[in-house]
């Protein structure tokens, strides 16, 4: 490699750093808003700055600050998920417990996990169009709510709406267990 | 409904309308400055929010990947496995009867029943239209075999040997490492030692996806040779040319449980897959079958109802002619 590739690597983890640096104190108040446990901001921004490196030297990044953070809150909720599910299957309420014999997952509880993903993605498919449609631009392609409301022909307010219509939806259908 | 039912649900709906919020804005300062001030308004407005943190996070793993790549501000490849591109023979050859009605395509269904009976003929085991079948294999492996699908299997001292002669497939093989799992799709082999991974045989090409331990791709012809992990997958064509892909593990072969993932495919896809699930014929015209493109999930055990799904959000025309054919127009 040649030095002046060096050098523009090299700016390119400065500028990267001081990135970093900046966006340090807002990404740790977001994480702690969002994570399961404070305690855990920290390590969580850490590793998402880990991760946020490795990209970076495979690839540009065009919009630094919005990957940066994302990352962040898909380790926070892959946390989240993965204590639930821990939860369910160790502690969980002392009745069940009793019926756990080892440390180890049981196959019903592995179902029954799997079943939690299938009713959401039933829910999802019986949603009406026009708020499925909202709701995976959002979670799914990662639209802004002002560009899902140019795409669909509404307001950002009204794409808003439609979109935690979707996620209510969910709610009542992992509530009812149908 | 109590007030205090009532109440939690209100508050449950302010909390999804702040997940929304920050999800579409996660690194606005202000706007987490305002929910703190939520969250604190009582304990209630606290639990609310982790419940719907919770849910948010099943939410997460239930959907595809993200579509739209913040890295490099493009929409990224399928990660969707479970989808394959095919060419149908119902297709052609209904293609020059279309418009006719329900008697002419009713005669050719002993034609199209034909390729079928050449397979049976190399085939231990095909699924039929609209079922998953599960294969358990004599070496205790099992295999998912989607609609269409149709593979055979012979094991012995040296090794385990499938070979897919149609469709998809997922299988989680049993562990043996004296004796190498085998999987040949066309020219190229899967060699395996205990694990469970999906394979798609397309006309134009295959896919592997791996959903636990390891899986070495061969394709001697082309002189690949690569080794997949868990949530790694590989798309390869018959001129030689490959894609490695990166999918979740808990996405791979979602028509497992008949739910379709597309993000970003042309609707002609989602079509031939629909049809795999169709007992009747699901005919298709118009240009845009091959532009235009959709993203969403579907229930393929109800084709009916992703159809007119479609329908509503892509303006294409379904006609229903018998009770056994659609014919669906894509302008």
């Amino acid at each position: 490699m040649g030095r002046a590739e060096e050098n523009v690597e090299g700016s390119n983890g400065l500028e990267q750093l001081s990135l970093f640096i900046t966006q340090r104190a807002d990404l740790l108040r977001y994480i702690s808003i969002i994570a399961a446990d404070a305690m855990l901001a920290e390590d969580i921004v850490q590793e998402a700055w880990v991760r946020f490196n490795a990209a970076a030297a495979t690839q540009t990044i065009h919009e630094p600050r919005r990957f940066l953070f994302r990352i962040a809150r898909n380790l926070a909720l892959d946390d989240r998920r993965r204590r639930g599910l821990e939860e369910k299957l160790f502690t969980g309420d002392n009745e069940k417990a009793l019926f756990v014999a080892s440390d180890a997952p049981s196959v019903e509880r592995s179902v029954e996990a799997a079943s939690e993903l299938v009713l959401i993605r039933a829910a999802l498919a019986k949603l009406p169009d026009r708020t499925r449609q909202a709701f995976l631009l959002h979670r799914v392609e990662g639209l802004t709510l002002v560009e899902i409301g140019a795409r669909l022909g509404v307001s950002k307010s009204v794409a808003h709406e439609l979109v935690t219509d979707a996620v209510e939806h969910c709610r009542a259908i992992c509530r009812r267990g149908t | 409904m109590t007030d205090r039912q009532w109440d939690r649900s209100a508050v449950d709906r302010e909390a999804s309308a702040w997940l929304v919020r920050l999800d579409n804005d996660p690194d606005d300062g202000t706007l987490h400055a305002q929910l703190q001030q939520w969250l604190a308004r009582s304990p209630a407005h606290r639990a609310s929010w982790e419940r719907t943190l919770d849910l948010s996070a099943l939410i997460e793993a239930a959907l595809p990947s993200h579509g739209r790549s913040l890295a490099n501000g493009k929409t990224d490849a399928d990660n969707v496995v479970a989808f394959t591109p095919r060419r149908h023979l119902r297709e052609r050859v209904l293609r020059h009867w279309r418009g006719v009605g329900g008697l002419a395509a009713a005669v050719f269904i002993g034609l199209l029943v034909f390729p079928h009976a050449t397979l049976r003929l190399r085939a231990d085991a095909i699924a039929g239209t609209g079922e998953v079948q599960t294969v358990h294999l004599s070496d205790g492996s099992k295999v998912a075999l989607s609609p269409g699908s149709a593979m055979s299997f012979q094991s012995d001292g040296n090794g385990r040997n499938a070979k897919l002669l149609r469709g998809r497939a997922f299988f989680d093989v049993a562990r043996d490492p004296h004796r190498p799992f085998r999987v040949a799709v066309a020219e190229a082999t899967v060699t395996v030692l205990g694990t469970a991974f999906e394979i798609d045989l397309e006309d134009a090409g295959a896919a592997v996806a791996v959903e636990r331990g390891l899986v070495e791709v061969a394709y001697p012809e082309r002189q690949l040779r690569d080794q997949l992990r868990p949530g790694e997958a590989i798309r390869l064509d018959w001129h030689g040319r490959h894609i490695n892909e990166n999918v979740r593990p808990d996405r791979i072969a979602g028509w497992r449980d008949g739910q379709l993932f597309v993000r970003n495919r042309p609707i002609g896809e989602v079509l031939a897959e629909l049809r795999l699930w169709y007992s009747g014929y699901i005919v298709t015209r118009g240009v845009g079958v091959a532009t235009r493109r959709v993203t969403g999930i579907y229930d393929l055990r109800n084709p009916d109802a992703a159809l007119a799904a479609l329908a509503k959000a892509h303006a294409l025309d379904v006609r229903q002619i018998t009770p056994w054919i659609r014919i669906v127009t894509v302008s």
